[in-house]
């Protein structure tokens, strides 16, 4: 009877166990995360009939590549979302380049229209302007890039990544804030993942900051890098990237030169110090 | 003997249950995701970030247009 007892305890330990030990893996497939990584156009604008001006739509939109993780895969899929009058339709074909955004537009998977649009500053904001195709019409889409809260995650992803691709100036930029490096990306194999961690938990130490930045001057197709940049022009517009933020707008003042007019002075100096470029 | 029964029963009950709140995923077998299920996070979490946007009304909008001439 003891023995059969044991036996039972014992099957009930192992069965509890097991069970348990299949929920959490599956558990652990399940998790999927995903966040933000680069940013196309994304905020609320008009969209202005071409044929008529008092036929407009308030218009939302939201166009990004954002990265998928999986316990076994990563995946980076660009993703976009129109809102025009009531209806909610889903962009696909999503090219998100510097400074300019193109994207099919889809209703019930039915292609239904395109949308193209350039990003401008004005004071320390961007806005994009451009046209769209809906249901056989043409309008003209005005769009004030809104503002987000960047998680802690997605800016220690930008440190992760510049890192990652440039260890030697990686490291060389932490020396250059002045204090010690977290650790070195030219020996350290590991180095860059406890960066990433390092600067998950702490996203304004200035070596994260540093780091940040440098990826966004290289990284100009993300609006929140833009914006970034922008930050750091309107102090010193001299800096290298700022150059290469200006080439970027200089598209869209050939396209629409009256845009200049209302332009921040940093985007003056750079078009002054790109001289004969223009 | 009965108790033994009993327990093993129990364990039984245990292990159904455990299993039956666990889900296998859609997807191919290595747990890995289609271009779909990553479209469909990716799409959520935009979503998530649009509604997250502050709304603005046709006024904020003109004025906002209307100063860049």
């Amino acid at each position: 009877m003891k023995k059969l007892l044991t036996l039972a305890v014992a099957l009930i330990a192992v069965l509890a166990i097991g069970a348990s030990v299949i929920a959490q893996q599956v558990g652990a497939q399940n998790q999927t995360r995903s966040r933000i990584h680069t940013l196309g156009a994304f905020g609320n604008g008009l969209a202005i009939s071409e044929d008529d001006p008092m036929d407009f739509e308030l218009i939302r939109v939201g166009m990004a590549a954002v990265k998928v993780e999986s316990a076994n895969e990563n995946k980076t899929v660009k993703v976009g979302v129109l809102h025009f009058a009531d209806e909610k339709y889903r962009l696909k074909d999503v090219v998100i380049g510097n400074g300019s955004v193109t994207a099919n537009i889809y209703l019930n998977n039915t292609q239904v229209g395109s949308i193209s649009l350039d990003s401008y500053p004005k004071d320390d904001k961007e806005l994009w302007a451009g046209t769209m195709t809906l249901n056989g019409k043409t309008y003209n889409v005005y769009l004030i890039q809104g503002k987000r809260v960047v998680k802690a995650v997605e800016k220690a992803e930008k440190a992760f990544e510049y890192c990652r691709n440039n260890p030697d100036r990686c490291k060389a930029l932490m020396q250059a804030v002045g204090k010690n490096v977290i650790c070195d990306p030219v020996t350290d194999g590991n180095c860059r993942e406890r960066i990433r961690t390092f600067c998950e938990g702490n996203p304004e130490d200035a070596r994260c900051k540093a780091l940040r930045l440098a990826q966004c001057g290289i990284n100009l197709e993300d609006a929140e890098c833009r914006a970034e940049i922008r930050g750091v022009c309107s102090n010193n517009a001299t800096e290298n990237a700022c150059q290469r933020l200006g080439e970027v707008y200089n598209k869209m003042v050939q396209k629409r030169p009256e845009i200049l007019e209302n332009a921040p002075q940093w985007f003056h100096t750079v078009r002054e110090r790109l001289g004969g470029r223009q | 003997m009965k108790f033994a029964i009993a327990l093993v029963l129990i364990a039984l009950i245990l292990t159904i249950t455990i299993s039956g709140c666990v889900q296998q995923p859609s997807g191919p077998p290595t747990g890995g995701l289609t271009q779909e299920q990553a479209e469909q996070k990716a799409l959520q979490t935009l979503d998530q970030e649009m509604n997250a946007l502050e709304e603005m009304t046709l006024e904020d909008l003109e004025n906002e247009l209307l100063q860049q001439g």
